[in-house]
C-alpha cells in the first residue's frame, strides 16, 4: 500500500516538473567584424549571445498557455528593466533571475558569410517572473494600514456647588478641585470611545496620556492637567503639540502623528430629575494639525451639551462621560470628514 | 503502646515535611482567558467578531473555562503550583493568563451550498508579574488550525468545544492539552530566554482586501501572530508578544472584568516592520491542455535595531514571495475559495520567513527574495540571526 502511494506520488511530481520544467530554446546570428588577432571578439560573441537570450526570452513571453495578455501587456511596460536583467544573465549567469539554468548548446562562425549563430536552452523561473510582475505593480501602490497619527486629549472637571467659600445664602457656582477623566471611574470608558471613533474613521490613534507615559514624560501630562483645572483652558498645547512629534519618532511608538485634539469637559453639579440624578456635560474640543510640529488650528466644535444620567451621582458621572467620549469622537471624525482630512 | 507513639510522631513528621514542601511551592494565580481586545473597542467580549467569547464567558460547572481551572491547578511542578487566589496577598505575585489573539474562520468553497470552514486561532501564554505595575516575565505565542467546521450541519459552540478540549479520542491533540504542556514550560523558562524580537508595525499594499476594513484587521493581526509564532518556534524560546500600536501594551479583557489588566512589554531590542504585497495567481496550460494554478504571496521586511542598541536597520524594503505548488484545475476542486489558497500560502511564508531569520540560507533567499541585492540582505539577515542566538 505504501509503495503504491510512493509510486503514486513519484509519478505526481514527476508530472508536475515535466509540465512546468519550462524550457525554451534561443538563436540569433549577428554579423562579425573581428580584429587581425580573432576572427570573433569577445564583445561580439556577448552581443550574440544576449541576442540569442532575448530570443528565447520572446518565445517565453509569446507563449499563450504561460503568459496571458495582460502579462505580456505588464512585459513591454517593463521592458528596460528586464533588459537590464537580460544583460546581468550574459555578463553574470550566476546572478540571473529570470532563468535557473543557461545552456550554450553551439557557438557557430562562419568565416566566409562573417557571422556568429549561438543556439542556447533556457530553464525559465515561471514562480520568481510571476512575483517580479506582482512586485512591480505593488511598488507603485501606496501603504496603508497605519492611518496618520492621531494624538488626542481628555480632559474634564468638575463644576460643583461649594456655599462654604461664598457669601451665606448665595448659590453662585464656583470651581471646586476639578475631576480628570484619568483619575475618575470613567477614565478608561472615555478613552476608549475616543479611540474606537478614531480607528473606525481609519486614524491610529493615541491617548496623550499613553504617549506621555511611552516617552517617560509624565510631567508635561500632568502640566497639562494642572492648567486646565486651575484656568479652565490648556496652556502648555505648544509644547505638547512638539513633544508628540518628537515621541512619535521612539521606535517603540513609530506613529507619524498628524493630529492632535483636546476635548475639554466640565460637568455641572448633580441634580434630582424624576427620581434620577442627571448631570449635565459641557464639551469643547479643539483639532489641530501638527504636521510641522507646531499646531495649526483646523476647527474649534461646542460646547455641546451632554446629560448623564443614573441612580446615584457616580452612575451619572460615568454615563455622562461615555456619552462625552463618543460625542468626541463623533465631533473629531465629522471635523476630519468634512474637510476631507486623512 | 510506644510503638504507636513513634509511628504517630513520624506521621505528624511527614505531614509537616509534605506541609513545609507544599509551603515551598511559589504560587502562580491563573487569571484565567483574556477575549482579544485592541483600544478603541468597546469593553465586552464581541461573540459576532470572536465566536470563542460564547465559550469563555461561561463560568458553569462542566464548561471549558471550569474544566481548565481544574486542569491548570493540577500542573504539578517542582517549583510553582497554580492557585485561582493568593493564599498571602502581601508583596509581589506572579500571574498567568492566556490570551486569544486571532480567530478568523475562512471558507474553503467558493459556493455557499456546504460553507465548511478552516478556522485559525491564535492564543499567547502570558506569565506576568504583578508589583507596582504588571510586567512581563514570558510570553508563548501559538497558533491553531481546525478544519471541518459547517455552517449548515453544525452548532458553532460544539465545534470549538471539539476543538478547544472535549474530542476525548486519546492521541487528539486539543487546544486545551497543548496549552497545558506550553504552560509548564512557560513558568520554568528564564525571564533572560526571552527574545527582545518584535513586529512593530503590519501595513498593506492599497489593494489587499480594498474596501473590505475588517479584513485587513484579521489580515493584520493574522501575519503579526503568525510571524510571532514561527519566530519563536524557529528559536525555541519565547519572543516578544506583537502589541501592534497599543504602545508596548498588551491589554487583558476578562470575562470576570475585576480581573482586566495591561501588561507592559518588555523593551524591544530588534524591530520588523511589515508590508502585506497583494497576493496573485498565475494559471498555465500544459500540452495536453490541462490548466494549473499557483498562488502567491509576498511580504516586505524592514528590520531596525532600538536606539538603545544603535538603530542600525540590518535589512530594509526586502520583498520576500512564495509560491504555492502548482495545483491541477479540475471540476471536482474549481469552486475551492480562493481566499483560503492565498491565506495558507501567506502562513506558509510566514514560517519560512521566521526560519530565515533565525538561520539564513543563501540558496533559499536567492530564489525567494526579489530585491536584486540578495547578497547583502543575506549578510543583513545573518547579522540578525546572529544577535539572535547569541546566548
Amino acid at each position: 500500500m505504501f509503495k503504491k502511494y510512493v509510486f503514486v506520488c513519484a509519478l505526481l511530481t514527476a508530472f508536475s516538473f515535466k509540465a512546468f520544467a519550462l524550457e525554451k530554446e534561443g538563436k540569433a546570428t549577428l554579423p562579425i567584424k573581428g580584429t587581425l588577432l580573432s576572427t570573433v571578439t569577445d564583445k561580439e560573441r556577448l552581443a550574440a549571445r544576449k541576442a540569442a537570450l532575448i530570443d528565447a526570452w520572446k518565445n517565453y513571453v509569446n507563449d499563450a498557455n504561460i503568459n496571458s495578455i495582460s502579462r505580456t501587456k505588464a512585459f513591454d511596460e517593463n521592458k528596460s528593466d528586464i533588459d537590464q536583467k537580460l544583460d546581468k544573465c550574459v555578463s553574470t549567469p550566476n546572478e540571473c533571475e529570470f532563468f535557473s539554468k543557461i545552456d550554450f548548446i553551439s557557438e557557430k562562425v562562419d568565416k566566409d558569410l562573417k557571422t556568429i549563430t549561438v543556439y542556447l536552452v533556457v530553464n525559465i523561473n515561471d514562480q520568481r517572473i510571476s512575483a517580479y510582475l506582482n512586485g512591480k505593480s505593488a511598488a507603485g501602490k501606496q501603504e496603508s494600514g497605519s492611518g496618520s497619527g492621531f494624538a488626542f486629549l481628555f480632559l474634564q472637571r468638575n463644576v460643583v456647588t461649594n456655599k462654604q467659600s461664598n457669601d451665606p445664602g448665595s448659590d453662585t457656582l464656583v470651581r471646586d478641585k476639578a475631576k480628570f477623566a484619568g483619575d475618575s471611574a470613567g477614565g478608561s470608558d472615555v478613552s476608549a470611545k475616543v479611540n474606537e471613533g478614531l480607528v473606525q474613521a481609519g486614524f491610529e490613534s493615541m491617548d496623550f496620556k499613553d504617549i506621555a507615559d511611552s516617552c517617560n514624560n509624565t510631567s508635561i501630562y500632568d502640566e497639562a492637567v494642572a492648567s486646565f483645572q486651575q484656568e479652565g483652558t490648556v496652556k502648555n498645547f505648544a509644547d505638547m503639540a512638539k513633544f508628540i512629534k518628537s515621541c512619535g519618532k521612539d521606535p517603540e511608538i513609530n506613529i507619524n502623528f498628524k493630529y492632535f485634539a483636546v476635548a475639554e469637559a466640565e460637568s455641572t453639579a448633580p441634580v434630582k430629575d424624576r427620581g434620577k440624578q442627571v448631570i449635565v456635560t459641557n464639551l469643547r474640543i479643539r483639532v489641530t494639525s501638527i504636521v510641522k510640529g507646531i499646531p495649526q488650528n483646523i476647527a474649534n466644535a461646542g460646547p455641546i451639551q451632554i446629560a448623564g444620567e443614573g441612580t446615584d451621582s457616580i452612575t451619572a458621572s460615568r454615563d455622562g462621560l461615555i456619552k462625552a467620549g463618543a460625542a468626541a469622537a463623533r465631533l473629531i471624525t465629522d471635523i476630519m470628514n468634512e474637510k476631507k482630512l486623512k | 503502646m510506644k510503638f504507636k507513639g513513634l509511628a504517630l510522631s513520624f506521621c505528624f513528621t511527614l505531614i509537616q515535611v509534605c506541609h513545609a514542601n507544599a509551603n515551598e511551592l511559589k504560587e502562580i494565580v491563573w487569571d484565567g482567558f483574556a477575549y482579544p481586545y485592541k483600544t478603541g473597542q468597546e469593553e465586552k467580549c464581541d461573540s459576532n467578531r470572536n465566536p470563542i467569547c460564547l465559550i469563555l464567558e461561561s463560568q458553569k460547572e462542566g464548561s471549558f473555562q471550569d474544566i481548565f481551572n481544574k486542569k491548570i491547578q493540577d500542573i504539578v511542578d517542582n517549583k510553582y503550583k497554580f492557585v485561582s487566589k493568593l493564599s498571602d496577598e502581601r508583596g509581589d505575585s506572579l500571574h498567568l493568563a492566556v490570551s486569544i489573539s486571532l480567530e478568523w474562520p475562512l471558507s474553503t468553497s467558493n459556493s455557499n451550498a456546504e460553507e465548511e470552514s478552516i478556522y485559525f486561532l491564535c492564543t499567547t501564554i502570558l506569565f506576568y508579574k504583578s508589583s507596582e505595575t504588571l510586567t512581563l516575565l514570558n510570553a508563548q505565542p501559538l497558533c491553531f488550525i481546525q478544519g471541518g467546521f459547517k455552517k449548515s450541519s453544525g452548532d458553532l459552540v460544539q465545534f470549538l468545544n471539539n476543538m478547544l478540549y472535549a474530542n476525548t479520542a486519546p492521541k487528539a491533540v486539543t487546544i486545551e492539552k497543548r496549552l497545558l504542556s506550553e504552560i509548564s514550560e512557560v513558568i520554568n523558562t528564564k525571564p533572560t530566554d526571552l527574545k527582545r524580537i518584535s513586529i512593530r508595525t503590519v501595513k498593506f499594499n492599497e489593494d489587499v482586501y480594498k474596501n473590505e476594513p475588517e479584513k485587513r484587521q484579521l489580515l493584520r493581526s493574522f501575519v503579526a501572530e503568525m510571524l510571532t509564532a514561527n519566530i519563536s518556534k524557529s528559536l525555541g524560546k519565547p519572543v516578544i508578544p506583537s502589541s501592534l500600536k497599543n504602545a508596548g501594551k498588551i491589554e487583558l479583557r476578562f470575562a470576570n472584568q475585576s480581573k482586566n489588566a495591561s501588561i507592559e512589554l518588555p523593551k524591544s531590542s530588534d524591530f520588523l516592520d511589515i508590508v502585506i504585497q497583494p497576493f496573485s495567481k498565475k494559471t498555465n496550460k500544459d500540452d495536453l491542455g490541462y490548466k494549473y494554478e499557483i498562488f502567491f504571496a509576498m511580504l516586505k521586511l524592514s528590520h531596525q535595531q532600538s536606539q538603545i542598541k544603535g538603530g542600525e536597520a540590518y535589512f530594509s524594503n526586502v520583498n520576500i514571495f512564495l509560491a504555492s505548488a502548482p495545483r491541477r484545475i479540475t471540476q471536482g476542486n474549481e469552486s475551492d475559495a480562493e481566499e483560503l489558497k492565498y491565506i495558507n500560502i501567506l502562513r506558509a511564508l510566514t514560517d519560512d520567513v521566521s526560519k530565515q531569520l533565525v538561520k539564513p540560507d543563501k540558496k533559499w533567499m536567492k530564489d525567494h527574495v526579489l530585491n536584486s541585492d540578495s547578497n547583502l540582505i543575506f549578510e543583513g539577515f545573518n547579522k540578525l540571526a546572529t544577535d539572535l542566538t547569541a546566548n
